[in-house]
């Protein structure tokens, strides 16, 4: 029996594989779909030994046993997610062991030969995942009016820019106070993308890379500390953004978003497919630094609850900590920028805040809370009640004043 | 059915066991009751490497064949949406398969 080279997990992730649709049997199911506790999943057997069988499983969805089933995908795509476990059962599907490896830790001689479609009659299709090096990050917009053959320009273009923002939106507050100025950043901070695949539209980035033939002065630069935080961040997004999709999975509210969390539930929510897009179906999946972490998928019903819980946080009292960079004496209104690079108007709102104004300067840290107003430029937040928390040059400042 | 059938092996020749449905060897399985008392086969070499392309567990198994006539058994279309081409044989118990059978494909040697 083949045994993966990876730690065996303390406890299996799911208590058994029951087959809810078998794909392909020959005596006995050989690959089927499978409802664990957690998520559907899709099973393929790739070895047996004295009452023992052994599976690859793979996070699923009901989308993608359809394009199995029609042939859209071959079944290698179809198993190339980033993660998979290698579950060993007994001849009931209880799960005896279980591993969690990276799907490219498995051996080419157990899976199945490229660009095969399960049924014979639907003969060989293009590969649009490979088993090699996951990519760094993955969004993968899926059904409804995305085709695999023509994507409409107007379609593509908005999802080309949706990703964009969304990639930028993940990785610059990590960086950002490394370079002088956002587009000092943007020109030496590179985001490499591979071939995108229509199928439906599959956006692919390596780890973004540091251009040091753009930069003025490059040793002023610590490669591998900026290299450390795009590597956090990127694992930052997709824990919280699996975490968000599994409370919204499970029915559960969206009602503790810290600061932190907010930016990743406005670009999932951004992201998300809704009864009104262009798409039914969002994959997200990357490489993060230790954990594991399937892939997130979000369908068109989740995506209108994330929707609404980001509309419920925005309307919120929230409290923002941040640093201020600039206060209008006129308008007696200060900018505050957050940990997460986002600039928001303050206004005071009560005669208490109004009259604290007066001892801010550019740089002071601050703590505000009040209601929170999206805007397409910059943000607002209505302050009921401001604290200085540090003096500019990081002084800690304990008094509210 | 007058004709050739493939069967999967266990070992590099055929057995006994190869030749046992689930149901006469007490091993728990899905699907039709009837089915479960019959051998699945491929009827074709084209099936058989199309099996193998599909899943990587047939390529490192030993394939037979063996010539059957209406003595041996019976044959049936069992498909399925997915898999048209699925067919269960039911054998005749009476009979020794593995004489019948002879290994025309052995384990494709794994590159890389």
């Amino acid at each position: 029996m083949w045994e993966p080279s990876g730690k065996e997990e303390p406890r299996p992730f799911a208590e058994r594989l029951t087959p809810s649709e078998v794909l392909y049997y020959f005596d006995e199911p050989l690959l089927f779909s499978s409802d664990t506790e957690h998520f559907p999943t899709l099973c393929y057997k790739i070895d047996e030994d004295q009452g023992i069988n052994e599976y690859l499983v793979v996070q699923s969805s009901g989308d993608l046993i359809e394009r199995v089933k029609r042939g859209r995908i071959s079944l290698l795509s179809a198993l190339a997610q980033p993660w998979c476990w290698v579950a060993q059962t007994d001849d009931q599907f209880n799960v005896k062991r279980s591993w969690g490896q990276s799907t490219s830790s498995i051996p080419p001689a157990m899976l199945p030969d490229q660009g095969y479609a399960l049924n014979r009659e639907h003969g060989i299709v293009k590969e649009t995942h490979h088993v090699i090096s996951a990519p760094f990050l993955s969004l993968y917009f899926k059904g409804n009016d995305l085709n695999r053959n023509a994507l409409p320009l107007n379609i593509f273009k908005t999802l080309v820019d949706e990703a964009y923002a969304s990639i930028w939106r993940i990785f610059t507050p990590a960086i950002y106070e490394l370079f002088a100025t956002e587009r000092e950043l943007r020109k030496i901070v590179n985001i490499p993308i591979r071939e995108p695949a229509f199928n439906s539209l599959l956006i692919e980035i390596e780890q973004p890379a540091i251009d040091v033939s753009a930069m003025k002065d490059p040793e002023k630069l610590d490669i591998e500390d900026t290299n450390a935080r795009l590597r956090q961040a990127n694992t930052h997004f997709l824990e919280v953004a699996y975490q968000i999709s599994k409370i919204v999975d499970m029915g559960g509210a969206l009602n503790r978003i810290t600061d932190e969390n907010f930016d990743v539930l406005a670009i999932v929510s951004q992201l998300a497919p809704t009864d009104r897009s262009y798409y039914d179906l969002l994959e997200i999946s990357g490489r993060t630094i230790d954990k594991k972490i399937p892939t997130i998928l979000i369908n068109a019903e989740a995506g209108e609850l994330l929707r609404y819980a980001y509309k419920a946080a925005l309307e919120d009292k929230r409290t923002i900590t941040g640093v201020v960079v600039e206060i209008s004496a006129r308008s007696s209104t200060f900018i505050i920028r957050t940990s997460q690079y986002r600039e928001i108007t303050c206004v005071p709102v009560s005669r208490e805040v109004f009259e604290q104004i007066a001892p801010l300067v550019t740089g002071t840290q601050v703590r505000v809370t009040g209601s929170f107003i999206e805007r397409k430029r910059r943000d607002r937040l209505d302050v009921s009640v401001l604290e200085i928390t540090g003096l500019p040059g990081g002084q800690p400042q304990a008094l509210m004043l | 059915m007058r004709g050739v059938i493939y069967r999967s092996l266990r070992g590099a020749k055929p057995e006994a066991i190869d030749f046992q449905s689930h149901a006469e060897r007490n091993v728990s399985s899905v699907g039709p009751e009837c089915q479960k008392w019959g051998l699945s086969v491929w009827l074709s070499e084209e099936d058989v490497k199309h099996a193998r392309s599909v899943m990587a567990f047939f390529r490192r198994k030993h394939i037979a064949c063996g010539q059957v006539t209406p003595l041996h058994g019976v044959i049936k279309r069992t498909p399925s949406g997915n898999q048209p081409n699925h067919h269960t044989y039911w054998r005749d118990h009476t009979i020794d398969f593995v004489p019948l059978f002879r290994v025309v494909m052995p384990p494709v040697p794994a590159s890389g």
